[in-house]
């Protein structure tokens, strides 16, 4: 299984090691983590875990607004 | 002079003859013939009396059929103006109703036209402002506050896994 981690700036390692202790607990060991650093993002992180995304980014979180706005009016 | 009797009485038979041959040959069939002209002339005159009375009666009777045509090509006339003008108060209203129906779709039209370009104007404001605050965002951003900012969400995604 695959876990990709986007970020705008580069993770600490205590960062990165949190992460790895919450999947390998729930998926196991075997797992492949590949991290990107995207300017995009603006701020925050989005995990994708297989192929489910978790999504705690800004650019993520003002698309969301966008859209919220846009189905309002 | 004298009178003879006998010459006079004569002349009296003689008269009397002449007179009754006369009257028997000549006074009745002039007389007669006096009759039947008479009787003609007056048949004649009864004729015309006739004529004058049936030409006064057709007359009458052209008098009347002339005044019933004049009564009855007025009642059509009348009829026609009627009826021309109900048929025009009729085109009228259709008329009327149409360009009210018109009007009001074309109203219709620009009102949703409004409600369109209101909600597109909406959508790119939206759009504008979003991009604006990802704009300032990334300017002010920095990598402690990044930092902060993951430390932050991390705990709430880990969560969600």
């Amino acid at each position: 299984m695959q876990v990709t981690i986007r970020t705008a700036t580069v993770l600490t390692s205590k960062q990165l090691n949190q992460i790895k202790t919450k999947i390998n607990k729930k998926y196991g060991s075997k797992v492949e983590y590949v991290q990107r650093v995207d300017p995009n993002l603006i701020g925050g992180i989005s995990l994708t875990i297989a192929s489910k995304e978790f999504d705690a980014s800004v650019k993520g979180k003002l698309d969301n607004l966008k859209d919220q706005l846009k189905k309002a009016f | 002079m004298e009178i003879q009797f006998f010459q006079i009485l004569f002349q009296i038979i003689n008269f009397s003859v002449v007179l009754g041959v006369v009257t028997f040959l000549l006074y009745k069939p002039i007389q007669k013939i006096l009759d039947e002209r008479a009787k003609r002339i007056k048949a004649g005159q009864e004729a015309a009396d006739q004529a004058i009375i049936e030409k006064e009666e057709i007359n009458k009777q052209k008098s009347q059929n002339t005044k019933d045509a004049e009564k009855t090509a007025s009642d059509l006339l009348e009829a026609a103006k009627k009826q021309a003008l109900t048929q025009k108060k009729e085109i009228l209203a259709a008329t009327k109703k149409e360009a009210e129906a018109e009007r009001q779709k074309m109203l219709d039209s620009w009102q949703q036209e409004k409600t369109n370009l209101k909600k597109q104007y909406q959508q790119q404001m939206i759009e504008a402002v979003i991009t604006t605050t990802e704009k300032v965002i990334a300017k002010k951003m920095t990598s402690k506050i990044d930092q902060e900012l993951i430390d932050r969400e991390l705990d709430s995604i880990l969560a969600k896994i």
